[in-house]
């Protein structure tokens, strides 16, 4: 029976993730190691091709069998925690064949533009979606319930760690962070600029300086923004934009 | 077959409740530096008006 899943995007973003392991563990392993192993995946296929102009097909260890189908910019992984004979190989060929065509017609015809990161409801339409058609073709063990809830989660992490996105520490990229640097050293220019005004011209009250709180506070925002890699409204408008 | 082009976007909405938190916490955090520090620095500023003030 399959222990793990990947779908994975040529640039070695993982799209789908599931590890029966990880499911039935109460001390899983981090999300992280997902992750880096999806990249391990794209990368070693890509080497193959270009060093052999050939397909990788299979990654043995000694305890583990990965199987490995392409389609296109779209790979399917599949691994089963043993090393395999010829004639399991050639089952576990099928099951990938099965799930690549799956995964094919899923995205035939359509915008394509799943851009899971924007529309969370395509992403959650693809995992389930998809966790459905391997529990139906019985490629993963139906005996724990396949928690959709935490898979969501998973591969959400995953297209966030992927752009970046930090919920809490970071959610802009660097031409954002540039733009908010830039506003903020404009507004703390304009604070002292108008300081130099109220102070050059004795008939302006003192007190008027207080009013420097305003560009001063756009000011320091920009600059904390820039150096927290994080932008307040977009924070408040529940959104990130890692460009 | 239609190629796959599987875009990956850098912007878009946060759903999740747990991150939109985590996310608002921070950004108060922000906001609440930015005043103090322009607090500070605005009567730093004012302060040093009026010193000059009196010099002249």
């Amino acid at each position: 029976m399959i222990n793990e899943v990947y779908v994975i995007k040529d640039s070695g973003i993982p799209l789908f993730y599931y590890n029966y392991d990880q499911l039935v563990s109460d001390d899983p392993v981090s999300d992280d190691r997902h992750t880096l192993e999806a990249g391990f995946f794209a990368a070693i296929v890509q080497f193959g091709v270009e060093l052999a102009n050939d397909e990788l097909r299979y990654v043995v260890f000694d305890n583990r069998t990965y199987g490995i189908k392409r389609n296109q910019d779209i790979y399917v992984v599949f691994s089963e925690n043993v090393q395999l004979s010829v004639g399991q190989l050639e089952d576990l060929d099928k099951k990938l064949s099965t799930a690549s065509e799956f995964i094919s017609e899923r995205f035939a015809g359509k915008p394509l533009d799943i851009a899971m990161a924007v529309n969370e409801e395509a992403m959650d339409k693809l995992i389930g979606d998809f966790s459905s058609f391997l529990v139906q073709k019985e490629i993963i063990q139906e005996d724990v319930p396949l928690d959709t809830g935490r898979l969501k989660k998973q591969v959400r992490n995953f297209v966030f760690k992927s752009v970046g996105y930090e919920p809490g520490k970071c959610n802009i990229g660097k031409r954002e962070k540039m733009k908010r640097l830039s506003v903020g050293l404009i507004f703390i220019t304009i604070s002292l600029a108008l300081f130099s005004v109220i102070a050059l011209i004795p008939s302006i009250p003192v007190w008027i300086t207080f009013f420097l709180i305003f560009p001063l506070f756009m000011g320091f925002n920009g600059i904390y923004q820039y150096f927290f890699r994080f932008c307040v409204t977009n924070a408040l408008k529940k959104q990130y934009d890692m460009n | 077959m239609v190629k796959l082009e599987l875009m990956l976007n850098y912007e878009g909405a946060i759903t999740s409740t747990e991150y939109v938190k985590k996310d608002f916490r921070k950004a108060m955090r922000i906001i609440a530096l930015s005043v103090l520090s322009s607090a500070v620095v605005a009567t730093g500023l004012f302060f040093l008006l009026k010193f000059l003030r009196s010099l002249s």
